[in-house]
């Protein structure tokens, strides 16, 4: 059996702290150091990290969060990676080189958050329609406002 | 809108061909736009679209309150809408630390299986539909519809059940129930004989489906796909046997893996998948046992501050409920990370370098549900 | 002896003159009622069959068990619009149902329902049926491409391109039949299964030919497990997409045509076409054979192929075009092409029954 990975954790990362995400350990990288990070969590033996499971984000204004929820497929254990971003300025290297899931993940917050990842090849807004105003699933996002003010501009409202 | 649709157009050369499939296509499943670049037959290029049926679920479950937001729920992945609700009702009964009655436990876990089931016949029927044999369509829908009589007696309802409650289920099985889940369970294993002499051993549906569609087992695990799609290449991940919830810790079946990782490879897990699920359907029906079907929760549901994971297998694969909670009577957070978001990844690889018969062959055993893509 | 009463009697009306073209017209008539009457019931014997397969019960409420859903469906088709695509070439858009239908019309001439109803018993019959059948490529083609939709233009390649291939695997395996009989005429061949049935005289050259030839022929229907040309679940939805109306009732109407023409000559060719079926040193049943008129016989057999046909197509998943070619130029052109050589001496030797 392998250590469990809070241990392995400690030892890799000595500087950073371990706290827990629901029922996972979590660390917290800043985003210049998300790169060399996610190298060393993807090829150390003891860690070998191959699962991006999920990429989010939560709006905690007035910073933002972005999620990693990684798993190991080999040794069994799972880690939750957080970044945070200030409003100002959301830009934050793309891990598509990592793990191809990320691709659709990072098109998705992009789109609901207005998170720019650099690197990524094919940066499009997902879900909404390309001149949609607005990122919805942040909380200063007023839903009815944004899709009233698209139909008139269109010419798609009726009245 | 004709200028956004303009720029994406995917850059050609003067031989090259592009098409769009879809929105509105027989065999989309649902409401997926590719683009594809073709030179001839070959698919070249491929590059999906969406947000036709984007109905901002996690948006709007921020302004409802925990009981409200677990009937949109059913309305993801609506063949598995059974096990979407009850991810839902894990996460906060998780939150809030509250006790299922054993009974719920197992009720909860039999309409789960029932609706694999069910997912898994339409899924076989439609493959069958798309391959241009149109028969085994009425065969699939001949179990079916016994299954979704069931569901219509006990919750009121045929596909979105909204059964599950925080705390346990909302009413107690029917008195028909036990009788007509064993008389439908006998019925299909004399029958399941008819799936395999209409569809898998014919030669000209193995000719369309093996060795088409390749997805390694690296390629797998690096696009995060989970269910019959993974355990097809070879991944063993069914959350029924990795984190058991409800009342699978208790009833033995197994995990179906192949090695192929073919679209036969993953048809032959499904099937084999049907025949695991009338064997746990099996082992519960006969000791459901006695008790309260609910735990009453009083009052405003409201979870305290911090964040709660649930995951459970759906019928496609892993869906992973990430709540965030501020304390108030209202999510400040949800993700449902679906397990066809990240299927849809493996469209690309699996279809580049082959022909347009094939894709549909591909899109047919990926099981792709678009609204689960979408929310 | 009734052609030569209705004969008789429009010599007397008509003259003699005139007499002969009114004949043909009359006769033209009777054929082209007689198609519409096996279209309807072929129509109607699919839709039942395929829901019998299907464990339902198909069409019921349009007259008694439903007999009626063809001309509701023919009623309704003549009332929709028939529109034309905007930048369609409007002749060739116009002309091409009325081709295809023509040539599966014209095809009927050479057949013999029974000993004395032939409407041309020309001494290149087999021959004759055959060309004219491959006039009916040029009508799929010109659909597709007049349509002026890239769909439509791909489907119609398609079909064109299997049809094309189809016809040379078809056409050995009808010649093995006429090598073995010595006759190009649909009464020769007839007359020469007095004593049998090819498909029991010629054994085992016969019955590779008999496989053969149902093979080839649906896949020359364009239907299923060969129907990739007009299959909704493809991308392409088939050369007579843009069609509506009437012009489409044409096209489905020369497809059911064309699944009757290639049953009646299968029939004919193999299984005897009107003769009855005699067992050897068996006279009572024999004689009982001989009472049931011969049109009885050689509609019952045309059902039978009919019924055939059907039950592929509702049975079998859809071929993909590679393995739908391949499958004629690798595996059954060589068959074929062995088969005839066998056939060939088999007749040399006289090994027949």
């Amino acid at each position: 059996m392998s250590q469990p990975v809070e241990e392995a954790i400690k030892k890799i990362f000595p500087e950073l702290t371990l706290t827990s995400w629901a029922q996972f350990p979590a660390i917290e990288i800043s985003r210049d150091s998300l790169l060399s990070a996610c190298e060393k969590l993807t090829t150390h033996p003891d860690l070998r990290f191959d699962m991006l499971v999920c990429l989010t984000a939560v709006d905690r204004t007035p910073r933002l969060e972005v999620l990693y929820h990684l798993r190991s497929t080999t040794h069994g254990h799972e880690l939750i990676v957080k970044t945070e971003l200030d409003e100002s300025q959301l830009e934050i290297p793309s891990v598509v080189s990592f793990w191809k899931a990320a691709e659709l993940f990072e098109l998705e917050v992009y789109d609901m958050f207005g998170i720019t990842f650099t690197g990524h090849s094919d940066l499009r807004r997902l879900f909404m329609p390309d001149d949609w105003d607005g990122y919805p699933l942040r909380k200063s996002y007023k839903a009815s406002e944004v899709a009233d003010n698209y139909l008139k501009s269109h010419q798609l409202l009726i009245n | 809108m004709e200028q956004h649709i303009e720029s994406h157009i995917i850059q050609s050369s003067d031989d090259e061909f592009i098409i769009n499939v879809g929105p509105q296509h027989p065999s989309t499943h649902g409401v997926l736009h590719l683009q594809l670049k073709l030179d001839g037959e070959k698919i070249v290029d491929l590059r999906p679209f969406l947000g036709y049926i984007h109905r901002g679920i996690e948006k709007m479950s921020e302004s409802l309150t925990y009981k409200q937001f677990i009937y949109l729920t059913s309305r993801m992945d609506y063949l598995s809408a059974h096990i979407n609700n009850q991810a839902c009702c894990l996460v906060i009964e998780k939150g809030l630390q509250t006790e299922v009655p054993e009974r719920a436990k197992v009720i909860r876990t039999l309409m789960a299986e029932l609706t694999r089931l069910a997912s898994h016949q339409l899924w076989w029927g439609s493959t069958g539909l798309d391959m241009g044999a149109v028969s085994p369509f009425f065969y699939a829908f001949r179990e079916r519809e016994m299954i979704l009589e069931i569901f219509e007696e006990t919750c009121g309802s045929r596909l979105t059940m909204n059964y599950c409650v925080p705390g346990g289920v909302m009413n107690d099985i029917h008195p028909d129930f036990v009788r007509k889940v064993k008389q439908l369970i006998k019925q299909f294993r004399e029958n399941i004989h008819e799936y395999d002499e209409l569809l898998t051993g014919n030669p000209i549906f193995q000719s369309r489906t093996q060795g088409i569609g390749y997805l390694s087992k690296e390629d797998a695990i690096a696009l995060s796909c989970s269910g019959p799609v993974a355990r097809a290449s070879g991944i063993s991940c069914d959350v029924r046997k990795k984190n058991p919830y409800d009342a699978y810790d208790r009833v033995s079946f197994d995990e179906i893996i192949a090695t192929e990782g073919d679209c036969f490879a993953r048809y032959r897990v499904r099937l084999e998948e049907m025949k695991q699920s009338m064997n746990i359907i099996e082992q519960l029906i006969d000791n459901i046992p006695t008790g309260e079907y609910r735990t009453k929760i009083k009052g405003i549901i409201k979870l305290p501050v911090g964040e709660y994971y649930q995951r459970v297998e759906t019928a496609r694969g892993e869906l992973g409920v990430y709540l965030v909670s501020d304390g108030s009577n209202k999510p400040y957070r949800i993700k449902f990370r679906t397990p066809n978001f990240s299927n849809l990844g493996a469209l690309k690889p699996m279809s580049l370098g082959g022909k347009i018969g094939d894709l549909v062959a591909i899109m047919a055993s990926l099981d792709l549900i678009i609204p689960d893509i979408d929310r | 002896m009734m052609i030569h009463w209705i004969g008789q009697k429009l010599n007397d009306i008509f003259g003699p003159l005139w007499a002969p073209y009114v004949g043909y017209i009359l006769v033209g008539l009777v054929i082209i009622t007689l198609v519409v009457v096996m279209a309807v019931i072929s129509i109607y014997l699919e839709r039942k069959i395929a829901a019998f397969m299907q464990m339902r019960l198909g069409p019921m409420r349009v007259g008694k068990w439903g007999t009626l859903q063809a001309f509701a469906d023919v009623f309704k088709l003549m009332l929709k619009e028939s529109l034309t695509p905007a930048q369609a070439d409007k002749q060739l858009f116009h002309i091409a149902p009325y081709l295809v239908l023509t040539v599966s019309f014209l095809a009927f001439a050479p057949i013999a329902f029974s000993p004395t109803l032939q409407l041309w018993d020309m001494n290149i019959g087999v021959l004759y049926i055959t060309s004219i059948s491959s006039v009916g490529v040029i009508g799929i083609l010109m659909a597709g491409w007049s349509s002026n939709n890239k769909y439509s233009l791909l489907g119609a390649m398609r079909s064109g391109a299997q049809i094309v291939s189809y016809e040379l695997s078809a056409g050995i395996a009808i010649l093995t039949i006429v090598m073995m009989s010595g006759s190009l005429s649909v009464s020769g061949i007839i007359q020469s299964q007095a004593d049998g049935w090819w498909i029991f005289k010629g054994h085992i050259p016969a019955i590779i030919a008999f496989v053969i030839f149902a093979i080839a022929s649906t896949a020359e229907l364009n239907r299923a497990p060969f129907d990739l040309a007009e299959a909704e679940q493809e991308l392409t939805a088939g050369f007579h997409t843009e069609y509506s109306g009437m012009q489409f009732a044409m096209f489905f109407l020369a497809e059911y045509t064309n699944m009757f023409i290639v049953s009646m000559l299968g029939t004919t060719l193999f299984l005897g076409g009107w003769m009855p079926l005699h067992i050897a040193n068996w006279e009572t049943f024999n004689h009982l054979m001989d009472k049931i008129p011969p049109f009885l016989w050689f509609f019952g057999k045309v059902f039978i192929s009919l019924f055939m046909i059907i039950w592929f197509r509702w049975t079998f998943p859809r071929l993909r075009i590679d393995q739908l070619l391949k499958l004629e130029w690798k595996y059954l052109l060589p068959i074929g092409m062995v088969n005839l050589v066998i056939g060939a001496i088999v007749t040399w030797l006289g090994w027949i029954f």
